[in-house]
């Protein structure tokens, strides 16, 4: 419940192609993924919010301020979209 | 917008229609670092004497050009950059420039020969891999490297390098171009990747265009002739026939039959939807060694200054160069227009027109539709 989240930028370097967010994979990560991600609105949001070490609770805040959302989309988004990273190591996670 | 002085009326008004209907998006860039290489290959598209070097060197981007390019095409939108050449790792600021275009977020794709694979450049590679590397092989053995390249001394030097790239986590692509002088090898330039490097397929190139934008190979001697490419272009499916087959394999026998496309192309480029027939300009672009802005690496044609006046200008004023004149009279209402291999640049490459005529490319093209069962047309 307290993990908190950071993206590793080292890995992946977050760019807007043809007006739309991608992350690209860069460095040792592409042995694991090599190519890119296209992100949606709240995914790059999300992902702009953890450039810095947060929890999940933090980011859904952040989400809620940002987007007319409820509370419990805000949360089943920001849990699908950290649970991809993590399954994918895009982020570090600090218990 | 630029001026778009020295276009005639109909041109302009073909441009403007495709630019309404078609979007234009710089999407995939090549960098030409140099045109400069270390192999003297003879078929060699793009490499100049080694007497006009110190004037190349002159007027080759420096590393800090390319890399401001790298953030002048990434603010326009462009995902993917394939360094080349020439032979890229042959400036000596090579690392350089690579570290300064990989930081910038792009999918990078590196094409080498790979003899020149120093242990800096694998420091360099090591931190920031390429997501492909196309590498190409020219032979078999030092003595074909000798006869194709000029330099026999480079074959161990490429296997050598080879096996350093493959510690890298890029995806890794072989190709070979196949001449008079290494059709020897063309069995065993696969036979020697498999052997030494893994399950790769080699994609061989055999339609040899004249060099272009002042390259020095004459091709005529060492390009293969028109039967020679048709035996090249089967030849893999041939020997998967006779390795199936056994030995009852019997050439002779064997039929083809033609399977239409679903998309006719279009050689007279009259009815159009993107610049030049193709992404050329369209949602690819190259940016030459001395910063010219180009629809691909070859035709050298039509081309704007994004060196002097910025990516952005560049792009958009390169439409307004492109004139096109009538196509030449021996291939309009050509029956044979599908098959046929020409695109504006290999016209340009073997005429100096891009609507001009190629008694190579003609050539082979027509042995290669003698070999259809007409029956089944």
């Amino acid at each position: 419940m307290n993990k908190s989240y950071k993206a590793k930028t080292d890995c992946f370097i977050h760019r807007k192609v043809a007006g739309r967010d991608i992350l690209v994979a860069i460095g040792s990560s592409i042995s694991d993924f090599n190519g890119y991600i296209e992100l949606n609105d709240t995914a790059a949001f999300i992902w702009n919010s953890i450039l810095e070490a947060k929890t999940a609770k933090e980011v859904e805040g952040l989400l809620l301020t940002e987007f007319e959302i409820d509370v419990e989309s805000a949360k089943c988004d920001v849990a699908e979209f950290l649970e991809m990273l993590s399954e994918r190591r895009m982020v570090e996670v600090y218990e | 917008m630029s001026d778009i002085c020295g276009l005639d009326s109909n041109s302009i008004k073909t441009v403007k229609g495709i630019l309404a209907t078609t979007p234009r998006i710089p999407l995939e860039a090549t960098f030409e670092l140099t045109v400069r290489c270390n192999l003297k290959c003879r078929m060699c598209l793009f490499r100049h004497d080694d007497s006009e070097n110190k004037i190349l060197c002159g007027h080759e981007m420096t590393a800090e050009q390319w890399i401001d390019m790298a953030k002048q095409v990434s603010e326009a939108g462009t995902l993917k950059i394939l360094i080349t050449g020439g032979e890229a790792m042959l400036r000596p600021d090579f690392c350089e420039i690579w570290e300064g275009i990989y930081k910038q977020g792009f999918i990078l794709q590196l094409y080498t020969n790979a003899t020149l694979v120093s242990p800096k450049v694998m420091d360099t590679l090591r931190k920031y891999p390429p997501h492909q590397i196309g590498i190409t092989v020219y032979g078999a053995s030092a003595e074909t490297y000798q006869k194709v390249c000029g330099n026999g001394n480079a074959f161990e030097r490429m296997k050598q390098g080879v096996k350093d790239l493959m510690t890298l986590p890029s995806q890794i692509t072989f190709r070979s171009t196949i001449i008079k002088d290494n059709l020897c090898d063309l069995n065993a330039i696969q036979t020697l990747v498999k052997s030494e490097f893994g399950d790769y397929m080699v994609t061989n190139s055999r339609i040899v265009t004249q060099s272009v934008r002042g390259a020095c190979a004459d091709v005529n001697e060492c390009r293969l002739s028109p039967e020679e490419n048709l035996r090249v272009l089967y030849s893999r499916g041939i020997q998967k026939m006779k390795e199936r087959v056994g030995d009852g394999f019997d050439i002779t026998k064997v039929t083809f039959s033609k399977v239409k496309d679903d998309v006719m192309k279009n050689s007279e480029l009259k009815n159009r939807v993107t610049l030049l027939g193709c992404e050329a300009g369209m949602t690819q672009f190259t940016i030459t060694w001395d910063g010219k802005l180009q629809g691909c690496q070859v035709l050298g044609q039509f081309f704007t200054d994004a060196l002097n006046t910025g990516f952005t200008n560049a792009w958009e004023s390169f439409p307004y160069q492109i004139q096109i004149g009538p196509l030449d009279k021996r291939c309009q209402n050509c029956s044979l227009a599908d098959e046929c291999e020409s695109c504006p640049a290999t016209r340009y490459g073997e005429s100096g027109d891009i609507q001009g005529f190629s008694e190579y490319i003609c050539s082979f093209t027509k042995l290669h539709h003698g070999m259809f069962n007409k029956e089944k047309e």
